[in-house]
């Protein structure tokens, strides 16, 4: 049981710490679009976009882009990719929610205690809804992005046809069948309360 | 429940409170008025056995079957 709380207490620190980072990226990341749509004419220079320092030195916010890429092409694909992150940093920041949700009768050493199946369960939807919507997500702004650019070499790589992650649903129903456990586990222990 | 706890009707015989028996038996009070009150759903021999001692009768006393109709 020691060892239990020990284990929930550590993973409880580290779903914690992912939280804070995926909150923080997020902010980050929304301060960036923000910049991103202001930036000025003159900061995109051969497919990059630079920050030029009062010392002299670049700041390179974004590289790689086709030099006769105009501000609005670039900042539509900055914007999209931005859109992306964020959706899995929102749903890495509900996931690390979920899960500590889990920990908090674990910690306390009551893993059985009424209501914890259900919020493995509710893990287990997260996890399916992840692997289904994180990568249609990702697969719809590809596609946006390659016909807001429109270049046909990109726009031949990209695909609206999304793949559902199996490693994602395998886990999800792995979750589920934990939850189905836990459930039993309750029955038992409630059973044990109630026997004096 | 077809098993009902006639401990009260014991306890009353014996003209025993719950907080002495409580005292003989070990069992904390709010415990035993859960059996006293019939809202548990199993009971261990142990209990019984301390009980019956504490109380000198039988676990037919304070147990008794009732058909479900």
């Amino acid at each position: 049981m020691e060892k239990m709380m020990k284990t929930a207490n550590i993973l409880d620190v580290i779903a914690k710490v992912l939280f804070i980072i995926s909150i923080v990226a997020l902010c980050i990341l929304l301060a960036a679009n923000i910049a991103v749509v202001f930036v000025p004419e003159d900061m995109i220079e051969n497919g990059a976009v630079k920050y030029t320092l009062s010392s002299g030195h670049s700041l390179i916010i974004a590289d790689g882009f086709d030099p006769d890429l105009s501000k609005a092409e670039i900042t539509a694909f900055l914007l999209s990719a931005s859109v992306m992150a964020a959706v899995e940093l929102i749903m890495l920041a509900v996931g690390t929610k979920v899960f500590r949700k889990i920990l908090v009768p674990m910690k306390q050493g009551k893993p059985f205690e009424s209501g914890t199946s259900d919020k493995i369960k509710k893990f287990g939807h997260f996890v399916l809804i992840f692997s289904i919507v994180g990568n249609f997500i990702s697969s719809i702004i590809n596609v946006v992005t390659v016909h807001l650019l429109n270049t046909a070499d990109m726009f031949n790589s990209a695909d609206l046809g999304f793949v559902i992650s199996l490693d994602g649903v395998i886990a999800a129903i792995i979750v589920y069948l934990i939850s189905y456990i836990f459930r039993y586990g309750e029955e038992l222990q409630k059973q044990a309360d109630e026997t004096l | 429940m077809a098993i009902i706890l006639r401990l009260d009707r014991v306890m009353a015989d014996r003209k025993m409170s719950l907080n002495e028996l409580s005292e003989k038996v070990g069992i904390a009070n709010v415990n035993l008025s859960k059996i006293k009150t019939g809202k548990v759903s199993a009971i261990r021999f142990s209990t019984l056995e301390a009980i019956c001692e504490a109380l000198d009768c039988q676990p037919g006393d304070i147990l008794e079957y009732r058909k479900d109709n």
